[in-house]
């Protein structure tokens, strides 16, 4: 059986329920949102009995919360660069390169799960974003826990990263310190840098060239250009995924004035920049065929799923408007695609 | 619907106040839109705008040209409807495409348009008018929106959230826009309007998928789905089931819903699934009381008040009645 409730957004029992979860001995979810002048932001909860949802197991749950697939994109450059420097021969750091691998993904959980904190604190699903339907929305766990959870792997991806900042400090250090504060100034006030039209720009450099280099160096203690170029690939193929997902948010970041690639752009001009990114991944695995770090299967081998991708790149072409349904799953299609090609740029580099 | 309103406002939509006068150049089209579209129909827009409209201190006499426009407006679009749909039924009457053609259906649905823009031009009040112009702008973009959603299996939220608002909602919202604008209410009454409009809108959608999926129902079953279209239950169903994924996308390519007894989902699978789109309709009409409530309050609303009591309590009567109906 379930029930609705009705409360003031600032009042005690509504923190509660947004915080815990819980209104009395009830699981409260937020559902929708009205506001009332001079009587401030309301907040209807569905009111549910606690036994009567079934959360999975406890892989399972956390497989979902920390987003296993995002975090595959952010490993996949790791990998890569893993796979590069034993094809160059380069001699391997093997405690500190898994150390530095997990650090890395210690990270990103921590801010894919203080992102849905805070994206569920502001009730921005209930606003008009596009907002997931995750842990916190199914009843699974609160807002609260998720929060520890989230600093907590922001810690641990902190330690698991001394090791390298012990062994190369000198690049470890400036870099690791820029990632950081790239990472909680992305969408996190202050900065929330994603907001003001330099989000594509630091995702690339990040998820790019920055941690490739840094893993390069923590694994390898060594680097060369074709790490900058596949960095640069990576660092493509994940503004391919953003862009995506801010193609379907442009009213609602056009209302709150915030600037991201897609929102300046337009929803014409900017479904049309989708596959430029995949173009930029192209020209620079084709620039490392051509200054000679590694052969023309790997700058071959992600075209094998170009139908795929093609598929997805024509229904988006289709969409009349950022609401449009054809831009459903886009998110995970695109995170796919780009899961894809990693996934070849790792296997050509290592078996090709 | 209409044992809860008040006997002068159901006494109204009653009558013949909705058809179209004959004494036009030509006057077939006229015989034809009363035979078909026009005639029958539960008259719900008409009778929120005259509910909100006496709630807020508006007298009925000036309410009724603007109930008629939402009405002849809405018989429009489902004109239009029929032509896009090819559907050959409606209300178990034959459609006016059925009966004559899709070209004269087209021009059927044009000529009540234009009917409206006559008569409520007449009143000379330009902000509702360009109110209602605004109405239909959105019910064409939410038509355009569900025809991208054809065959679309992974439809989120938010997109369905959209195309209602626009596709449903927009004729409430104008229904509920009216009184504001007459009673020349500032910009928040104007808004608190016009959300309030927009969530009776989008739970009125949210109720009408969930009598799709009611076999009790005097409509088909599961039309949605036949035609290509993921509804809000059929959203829910795939959130909880992803297993269905395979079935349900076949059924959306076909256009072949299954017999009722080779359904690809369970009883109780679907039954959860109604029941959690009642709650999201539900926590929209729970909003919309909070909102009638400030809208009440800033019209001068007082609950001693005599005039206007019986309208305020069958307007919230009239939403809750939203939420539970089953046709």
């Amino acid at each position: 059986m379930t029930s609705l409730i009705r409360l003031t957004q600032s009042s005690p029992e509504a923190q509660r329920a947004l915080w815990h979860g819980l209104y009395s001995d009830l699981l409260a979810i937020p559902r929708e949102v009205v506001e009332i002048p001079q009587r401030g932001l309301q907040i209807v909860f569905e009111l549910r009995d606690r036994n009567a949802v079934q959360a999975p197991r406890f892989l399972k749950r956390w497989a979902g919360t920390v987003r296993a697939v995002s975090l595959a994109l952010t490993a996949m450059p790791c990998l890569a660069i893993f796979f590069y420097g034993l094809a160059r021969g380069w001699s391997l750091h093997p405690a500190v390169a898994l150390s530095s691998l997990l650090g890395v993904m210690c990270l990103h959980s921590g801010v894919n799960l203080l992102n849905d904190v805070y994206d569920h604190l502001k009730l921005v699903d209930l606003l008009g974003s596009t907002g997931r339907v995750g842990p916190i929305q199914r009843g699974w766990i609160s807002a609260h826990r998720l929060r520890r959870s989230g600093f907590g792997f922001l810690a641990a991806g902190v330690l698991l990263g001394m090791p390298a900042l012990f062994t190369v400090p000198e690049v470890i250090l400036p870099l690791g310190a820029l990632g950081l504060a790239g990472l909680v100034g992305y969408s996190m006030p202050p900065l929330s840098l994603k907001y003001r039209g330099l989000g594509e720009v630091l995702l690339i450099a990040l998820v790019g060239p920055a941690l490739c280099a840094g893993f390069s160096m923590a694994a390898f203690h060594q680097i060369d250009h074709g790490v900058l170029l596949l960095g640069g690939a990576f660092g493509f193929l994940a503004c391919a995924v953003v862009h995506a997902k801010n193609l379907q948010l442009i009213p609602w970041d056009s209302l709150r004035g915030s600037k991201t690639l897609a929102s300046v752009l337009g929803f014409r001009k900017a479904k049309r920049a989708l596959p430029i990114f995949y173009f930029l991944v192209a020209l620079s695995l084709g620039v490392g065929v051509w200054r000679g770090y590694w052969s023309w299967s790997v700058a071959a081998l992600p075209w094998a799923i170009s139908p795929w991708a093609l598929r997805v790149l024509i229904k988006i072409q289709d969409a009349s408007g950022p609401a449009s349904p054809l831009l459903a799953g886009l998110r995970k299609a695109s995170s796919r695609v780009s899961l894809a090609i990693g996934a070849l740029i790792c296997f050509g580099i290592w078996f090709l | 619907m209409y044992r809860t309103l008040p006997r002068e406002i159901a006494g109204h939509l009653s009558q013949a106040g909705y058809v179209l006068e004959e004494g036009l150049s030509v006057p077939e089209i006229a015989i034809a839109l009363n035979k078909t579209v026009i005639s029958g129909g539960k008259r719900v827009r008409p009778a929120l705008c005259l509910l909100i409209s006496a709630a807020m201190g508006i007298p009925l006499d000036r309410a009724k040209i603007y109930a008629r426009a939402v009405e002849l407006t809405h018989s429009a679009s489902l004109t239009h409807d029929d032509v896009v749909d090819n559907a050959a039924r409606r209300r178990n009457k034959p459609t006016l495409n059925d009966v004559e053609s899709n070209k004269k259906a087209v021009l059927g649905g044009d000529l009540l348009l234009a009917r409206v823009m006559v008569e409520i031009s007449g009143t000379g009040e330009v902000e509702v008018i360009r109110d209602l112009a605004q109405a239909v702008e959105d019910l064409v973009r939410g038509e355009w929106l569900q025809l991208d959603a054809l065959g679309v299996l992974e439809i989120e939220a938010h997109q369905l959230d959209e195309i209602s608002r626009l596709k449903t909602g927009s004729l409430i919202r104008w229904a509920c826009l009216v009184p504001a604008r007459l009673l020349r209410g500032d910009a928040t009454l104007v808004e608190l309007c016009r959300s309030f409009g927009d969530n009776l809108g989008v739970a009125f959608q949210m109720v009408d998928d969930v009598i799709d999926y009611d076999v009790s129902s005097e409509k088909l079953f599961a039309q949605d789905l036949k035609y290509g279209l993921v509804n809000w239950v059929t959203m829910e169903l795939l959130e909880a089931n992803p297993d269905l994924a395979g079935p349900v996308a076949k059924i959306l390519q076909t256009g072949s819903a299954p017999a009722s007894g080779e359904l690809p989902w369970s009883n109780d699978q679907l039954e959860a699934a109604r029941e959690r789109v009642r709650v999201r309709a539900n926590a929209k009409l729970v909003a919309a009381h909070a909102q009638l409530d400030e809208i009440l309050a800033r019209t001068g609303f007082q609950e001693s008040a005599e005039t206007r009591q019986p309208y305020v309590k069958a307007l919230r009567s009239a939403i809750d009645l939203l939420a539970r109906r089953k046709k």
